[in-house]
């Protein structure tokens, strides 16, 4: 490095940090298999672990089962959820070229909601999770693409989140109609599209719909360098080589599958995608290599933490997950979008 | 010689306007050829078609033998590289990673990181922008901007260079190197076509001059043979007169009063 070097400077190198957010995660899910209305302490959950993996031969305490069939599921739903989503802000934030684009501000969240209702639709009454997570899946990569036709045809960033906020609401609006006209209990509550929720999470929807969040991640993950030359604007990169429409297409692909297998999985949940990559690009730097998986780790955290909070601080009140997100979220979208405004005057 | 640059009779039509009209030229390795002609003459579209960002309405074009419409972008992107007006647009990253990006279609080849790495030094070395290097982009002025995207440009080692206007956000003292640097690839082997609105650099530093006016080609050849105080005065609206420049051996273009100022004033 030369002796001018202004590059941001890192106290902390970026493995430190991969290693941290890590170890971060393990700790808040730990935290959130021991929160709840049933009182759980260290040594219940080892003796879960401790029979799980056939090493005690112990009776089977209530606790084994609370941890097992409801706390469990419902921590990897979690994490799961928000690995999804702030991996797919990542993505549209580095195809898109603009920090605001997030999944649920684009109207891609709110589309595999609808995504996931057909799917429902189509399952037999008792069947398996998969359609949902398909019909998500589905629904948000068709979103994606569409969003990106928009793109080529509007030159304002600010105009491209209008439209995506345009999109999401007339999307609400149809699951809304659709979920209280049908009115079956095989559907979740409107609440559950709109601000999400966890307390449905079952090893059978984790099984459906995680795989689904880990190929899309994996997808844009292994994109990780069409993104940063994707920085340079379209035709720049096509300039160094790339396959842009291709690549872009790949991407919002991965994406879709990321966002569709988190909405499943935990209803539209907003400020995830949008937070979790603004805060890492901030902290370990812009290069998607990094980023990616940092914001999978730093999501899944986000998702974790707010859900313990959620079904602890009013207990046995639940609030929905999305809440919070939202009420953390807001001020540092508004804090952001003020920081540009007065940027480009 | 077989051409780095071949265009035979390219046309670029959009509706009813004809950007290009049947434009023909070639460039040959080690030769810089400069572009020049008032605003709307069609020099940056003709460059574009060239670069394959635009596909031509009629004619053909062959970059080291190859269509660049016809090319993938990878493909292409070994055998040309492209500089905007703007330079390099703003991105997140630091000005070394930036001009690290020229090297993407190479990634594949036989060269270790340290090889890459070194010519990215000596890229920014030559367009000074070495000790810019851990800056972020968003911190660096025009002129930087520009510099930089050269540096990114000269990092992708290709045997073409298209330049649209490499020195226009650029001092004087900036200007001359760039061009120098210029001559220096071209002694090497590469092709240069460059678009100036400087006449008088063009006729310092070009092997060649493509005059374009009106979407055609008018002229095409040494400074001294293309711009003569006639043809400039009538293509640009404006008198003007070329004498012998008193160092260079090249014409050296002044420009002289308009009859209208008197009147205007």
């Amino acid at each position: 490095m030369t002796g001018a070097s202004t590059e941001p400077d890192r106290r902390i190198s970026r493995p430190t940090s991969m290693t941290m957010l890590g170890l971060g995660l393990l700790v808040l899910m730990v935290i959130g298999l021991l929160s709840g209305a049933v009182a759980i302490g260290p040594a219940d959950l080892l003796h879960m672990l401790g029979r799980r993996l056939g090493l005690t031969d112990d009776p089977e305490r209530l606790t084994d089962s609370v941890l097992w069939a409801i706390r469990l599921p419902r921590v990897l739903s979690g994490a799961a959820v928000g690995a999804g989503l702030a991996v797919a802000g990542a993505a549209l934030q580095g195809t898109f070229r603009n920090q605001m684009a997030d999944p649920h501000l684009v109207g891609i969240s709110p589309a595999a909601g609808l995504g996931a209702v057909a799917g429902i639709a189509v399952t037999p009454t008792g069947g398996n999770p998969l359609l949902m997570m398909l019909g998500a899946a589905v629904a948000a990569t068709s979103a994606t693409l569409l969003m990106r036709r928009t793109a080529t045809r509007v030159i304002e960033p600010n105009q491209f989140i209008l439209v995506g906020l345009a999109l999401g609401l007339a999307m609400l609006a149809w699951l809304g109609a659709i979920v209280l006209a049908w009115d079956s209990p095989r559907v979740p509550t409107f609440n559950f599209w709109v601000f999400g929720g966890l307390a449905g999470s079952t090893w059978s929807a984790l099984g459906a719909g995680a795989p689904i969040v880990l190929a899309g991640a994996a997808i844009v993950a292994l994109s990780a360098r069409s993104l940063d030359l994707l920085s340079l604007g379209e035709t720049e990169a096509r300039h160094v080589g790339v396959n842009v429409d291709r690549v872009i297409t790949v991407i919002l692909i991965g994406t879709g599958l990321a966002v569709g297998g988190a909405v499943g999985l935990g209803g539209v949940i907003g400020f995830v995608g949008l937070v979790v990559p603004l805060v890492l690009r901030a902290w370990i730097g812009p290069a998607h290599r990094w980023l990616i998986p940092a914001s999978a780790l730093g999501g899944a955290a986000m998702v974790v933490a707010v859900d313990t909070l959620a079904r602890t601080v009013a207990s046995p009140v639940e609030i929905p997950v999305g809440l919070f997100t939202a009420i953390l979220g807001a001020p540092v979208f508004v804090w952001f979008l003020m920081r540009v405004g007065r940027l480009s005057s | 010689m077989t051409p780095a640059v071949e265009a035979i009779g390219i046309s670029y039509r959009r509706g009813a306007t004809t950007l290009v009209d049947e434009v023909t030229l070639s460039a040959d390795p080690g030769e810089i050829l400069g572009i020049v002609g008032p605003n709307g003459a069609g020099k940056t579209t003709l460059l574009r078609i060239l670069a394959g960002d635009l596909i031509p309405s009629g004619g053909h074009a062959r970059v080291q033998q190859v269509d660049p419409a016809q090319t993938t972008p990878l493909e292409l992107a070994r055998v040309r590289a492209y500089l905007s007006p703007k330079g390099v647009t703003e991105n997140p990253f630091v000005v070394r990673d930036t001009v690290a990006m020229g090297r993407h279609p190479h990634r594949r080849a036989m060269l270790n990181a340290e090889q890459h790495d070194a010519i990215v030094e000596s890229a920014m070395e030559r367009m000074d922008v070495l000790h810019l290097a851990g800056r972020v982009m968003s911190s660096l002025s025009t002129g930087e901007l520009q510099r930089v995207g050269l540096a990114r440009v000269i990092a992708q080692e290709t045997p073409v260079l298209f330049l649209d206007e490499p020195t226009s956000a650029l001092d004087i003292g900036h200007q001359e190197k760039v061009m120098r640097v210029l001559r220096s690839l071209a002694t090497g082997g590469t092709a240069i076509m460059v678009i100036l609105h400087d006449i008088n650099l063009a006729a310092a530093h070009t092997d060649r001059v493509m005059l374009l006016d009106a979407s055609r080609a008018i002229a095409t050849g040494s400074p001294a043979e293309v711009l003569t105080s006639e043809r400039l005065s009538s293509v640009y609206r404006q008198p003007m007169e070329v004498v012998d420049h008193p160092h260079r051996d090249c014409p050296l273009v002044l420009t002289v009063d308009h009859p209208d100022a008197s009147r205007l004033a």
